[in-house]
């Protein structure tokens, strides 16, 4: 007994010795026909699906080339790897090779798929043709659903233009998927844009567990009209254990089967309609959502030259972008200084947020209280489908004078405007006595200097070296002016009669020496030469006054004498009619008048 | 004619006494804000405020780089730099300040404060000229000087005046204002002087090595802190000589100081 289960098992082991070493010569032991045949894993499939064609070579382990397949136009095949294997039943070895596609359909109808070829050998052989029938994708709506699909949804199928709408795409699935990718519709007049990142999460559908894939789009019109989205399309790699058992040699009975998969949503029918006339305001920005504005204004009083800031935040979800910029009326008395606008904008699978924040800084120039306008923008809102303004509330920005500081009165005053002065005994009353030294409990530096006017106190040089030259030395160089000039004139008006006497005899002396002398011209020059020597104003001159004026302005009586014999013998000339004959009168003349010149006082 | 020489008299002098004044009075000028310089100014305060303080820093140099030193932007520029931890800068800006705004209150305490947070203990540098004329540094250079133009005009004025006329009353008023004219001559004299040869500086770094030579391997003497004030004589190759009150010398990098007098534009540039 135990002798032949040995010879049993040893047998058995050679045998499958013998066809593991002499397998390159397994076509000349084993059967030799070969034959070709054609499958598919079913013969009705939707758009959606994938159908899984098989050709087998059996009879051989090798082709000469990859089968040549007729009727895939229709669809789209991806390989699904090439396998071998080797049978042995009853002693007997068969070999085979199998060459595996998927096919995914593009459209609907009854394809023949086949006859497959294959070269072997050199030979040819053909299979048999296998027929696949395509459907539509059923509605997904209510029925039950595969393990796999793919759902697409909008916040809403009607809007408004520029209304942003969340556009949400589901992938459900209860299997293993790699090599994800997809393909969003491409509708004219409608912007998509992510939102985040995609999800995934465990969820239910008609009471099955999936797990959930899910990625969200805002979508924005252009353009109002009707838009059919279609349907989004998914691609990937399903994977799936497989559940019947093998024993077929080198193959991995662990591994699962990935088929290629693409999947598509619903198309969607979208509505948008243009935003109404009636209560739009003139300078509506185009904003759609809902928003809310705050305001404050710190601090409300300051001091002239300091500044206030008026911050403005807008808040809210919408077409964040048409935000408008909020513009400050001019404040009379007041400078006004913007900052740029600080825009903050957030997205998530709710849509797009924002804040938008502006500020002024207000510097009153004067004393008194000031109304600070109200900001106001106009939004539509889309829940309440109206047309919504809103405002900022009003401030009342109080500027008191530099000098002075707010403080607390001890008096208070009534209605009728008049001072009420508390007794002295109930200001006092109800005061500590016992006072307490004051403890430091912190340093630090003081503020900063903020008021405008400080910055009036103009440093060092100003005007410039010129203007500070001219400053300093001004008043001196007008002063040396005003003292030259007093002194010069004080000194011509001391020499003036000294420089008349010199300028009279001068004049006399040139005019004696004239050419064409007569003896009246004498007497007129003598005349003269009296006058300016003399400040007369004699009209006529006689010999009897020449000497007496000669002898009153301190002339000796000699010269005096003289001159009077001189003028009476030029009236004799005159009167004698030879006032030509003057030949040498001008020369004694001028002796004359030096002699007297000298005498005179 | 002598009537109507009194009556011209009477008009030169006023005339004269015009220009005197006019010009120094329009020199001297009342203060006017510079537009261009306000909202810079007040974007700086608000990064101050809101805690950007290097911002704030930017700010501020660029209203010096316009021109416009004035004393309190320098004085925000040192509260900028205290905040942002830097003492040294801070102190160096306050010191700037207190060059042209001597008296201001808020300046004297913040100087008082971040001195108080030196760690070197040095004392002030101050000579025989400031216990003389203790009230000179109480003004800046720009008062003191057109309080003195202010007064020398008054005094040639009164010259002038009392060149035509020489009422008794002129006499008292010429020797108390020439009394004014010398001690404003005088304190602007030690102002000059004293901006002029101003070499103070400011340590920076908050530690340096003052070294017996020009040299990084030479022997170190002691050691300063941020925020020292030290007289710099001299700059050679990078390095700085500097002295201290009790006349410690020695050298630091010229980098790690800088000195509190810098250059301007506009007037006086000679004494800045």
């Amino acid at each position: 007994m135990k002798k032949e289960f040995i010879k049993k098992i040893a047998v058995r082991f050679a045998v499958l010795v013998a066809a593991i070493v002499v397998m390159p010569i397994e076509s000349v032991c084993v059967a030799a026909d070969i034959s070709v045949s054609l499958s598919l894993d079913q013969a009705k499939v939707t758009t959606a699906d994938t159908a899984k064609l098989v050709v087998s070579v059996t009879g051989g382990r090798h082709s000469d080339s990859d089968p040549n397949i007729q009727g895939l136009d229709v669809f789209r095949v991806t390989s699904g790897g090439t396998s071998s294997h080797i049978e042995i039943v009853n002693g007997q070895v068969t070999s085979g090779l199998e060459y595996s596609y998927f096919l995914q359909p593009v459209r609907t109808g009854t394809f023949q798929v086949g006859p497959a070829q294959v070269v072997v050998d050199g030979k040819t052989y053909r299979s048999n043709a296998a027929t696949l029938a395509v459907i539509d994708t059923p509605s997904s709506v209510g029925a039950k659903r595969e393990i796999l699909f793919l759902t697409s949804t909008i916040s809403s199928k009607t809007a408004y233009l520029e209304q942003e709408l969340i556009y949400t795409v589901k992938l459900y699935r209860q299997i293993r998927i790699t090599d994800v990718s997809l393909e969003l519709p491409e509708v004219k007049g409608l912007t998509f844009k992510q939102l985040g990142k995609h999800s995934e999460y465990q969820g239910l559908y008609n009471g099955e567990s999936y797990t959930i894939l899910e990625v969200t789009y805002s979508v924005v019109a252009s353009k109002d009209g009707v838009f059919a989205i279609s349907p989004a399309s998914m691609s990937m790699t399903a994977h799936q254990a497989s559940r019947q058992p093998t024993w077929r040699l080198f193959e991995d009975p662990f591994l699962s089967l990935g088929r290629p998969v693409r999947l598509s949503s619903e198309s969607i029918e979208l509505k948008i309609k243009s935003l109404p006339q009636v209560g739009r305001a003139a300078d509506f920005s185009g904003l759609l959502g809902h928003f809310k504005m705050e305001a404050t204004l710190e601090p409300q009083e300051v001091r002239v030259g300091e500044s206030a800031t008026l911050t403005v935040k807008i808040s809210g979800r919408g077409n964040f972008a048409r935000t408008p910029d909020l513009e400050l009326p001019e404040i009379r008395q007041i400078k006004t200084y913007a900052d740029q606008p600080v825009v903050r904008v957030n997205t998530d699978n709710q849509g797009t947020s924002g804040t938008k924040t502006m500020k002024w800084a207000l510097v009153p120039e004067r004393e008194g209280q000031y109304q600070i306008p109200q900001l106001k923008f106009s939004y539509f809102d889309i829940a309440s489908e109206q047309y919504r303004e809103i405002a900022t509330p009003s401030f009342l920005l109080a500027a008191v004078g530099s000098g002075s500081a707010a403080g607390y009165s001890i008096g208070a005053a009534t209605g009728a405007g008049t001072t009420r002065t508390m007794d002295a005994g109930q200001h006092l009353a109800g005061r500590p006595s016992q006072k307490e030294a004051i403890r430091e409990l912190g340093r630090d530096i003081l503020p900063i200097h903020t008021s405008a006017r400080q910055l009036e106190e103009r440093p060092i040089g100003f005007g410039g070296t010129v203007v500070c030259l001219l400053a300093l030395l001004g008043p001196v160089g007008l002063y040396a002016a005003a003292a030259l000039s007093m002194r010069m004139r004080h000194k011509s008006v001391k020499l003036m009669p000294a420089t008349k006497s010199k300028k009279a005899a001068k004049r006399f002396a040139q005019r004696s020496m004239e050419p064409d002398l007569t003896a009246d011209k004498i007497v007129l020059y003598v005349r003269d030469y009296l006058n300016e020597r003399f400040f007369l104003s004699l009209g006529a001159l006689t010999s009897d006054d020449a000497r007496q004026i000669a002898e009153q302005k301190g002339v000796t009586v000699k010269t005096a004498e003289e001159l009077r014999g001189f003028i009476k013998s030029l009236e004799d000339l005159i009167y004698t009619g030879k006032g030509d004959e003057v030949s040498n009168m001008g020369t004694s003349a001028r002796e004359l008048v030096d002699r007297i010149h000298k005498e005179a006082r | 004619m002598t009537g109507g020489w009194i009556h011209n008299r009477y008009r030169v002098v006023a005339i004269l006494a015009l220009l005197a004044f006019g010009s120094f009075a329009e020199a001297s000028g009342a203060g006017h804000r510079d537009e261009r310089i306000e909202e810079p100014f007040f974007k700086a305060n608000q990064a101050f405020k809101e805690g950007h303080f290097e911002e704030a820093i930017d700010g501020y140099y660029r209203i010096i780089a316009t021109g416009h030193e004035s004393g309190h932007v320098y004085y925000n520029l040192g509260n900028a730099y205290y905040r942002a931890n830097e003492l040294g800068r801070a102190i160096l800006n306050f010191e700037r300040a207190r060059r042209l705004i001597p008296r201001d209150a808020d300046l004297d305490f913040n100087l008082d404060y971040t001195r108080s947070q030196i760690k070197d203990a040095v004392s002030d540098t101050t000579d025989w000229m400031d216990s003389t004329f203790f009230w000179a540094k109480r003004f800046n250079l720009g008062e003191v000087f057109w309080a003195f133009v202010l007064v020398n005009g008054l005094l040639w004025t009164l010259l002038l005046f009392r060149l035509f006329f020489k009422p008794e009353s002129t006499f008292y008023m010429t020797l108390v204002v020439t009394g004014m004219w010398l001690l404003t001559g005088t304190t602007l004299g030690v102002n000059w002087y004293k901006t002029a040869i101003d070499s103070r500086c400011v340590v920076l770094a908050p530690e340096v090595d003052v070294m017996a030579g020009p040299e990084t391997k030479d022997t170190v003497l002691f050691r300063l802190h941020a925020g020292t004030v030290v007289e710099n004589e001299r700059v050679e190759e990078g390095w700085a000589l500097i002295r201290l009150p009790d006349n410690k010398r020695g050298w630091v990098p010229s980098g790690v100081v800088e000195n509190i007098k810098h250059v301007g534009p506009g007037f006086c540039r000679d004494a800045l």
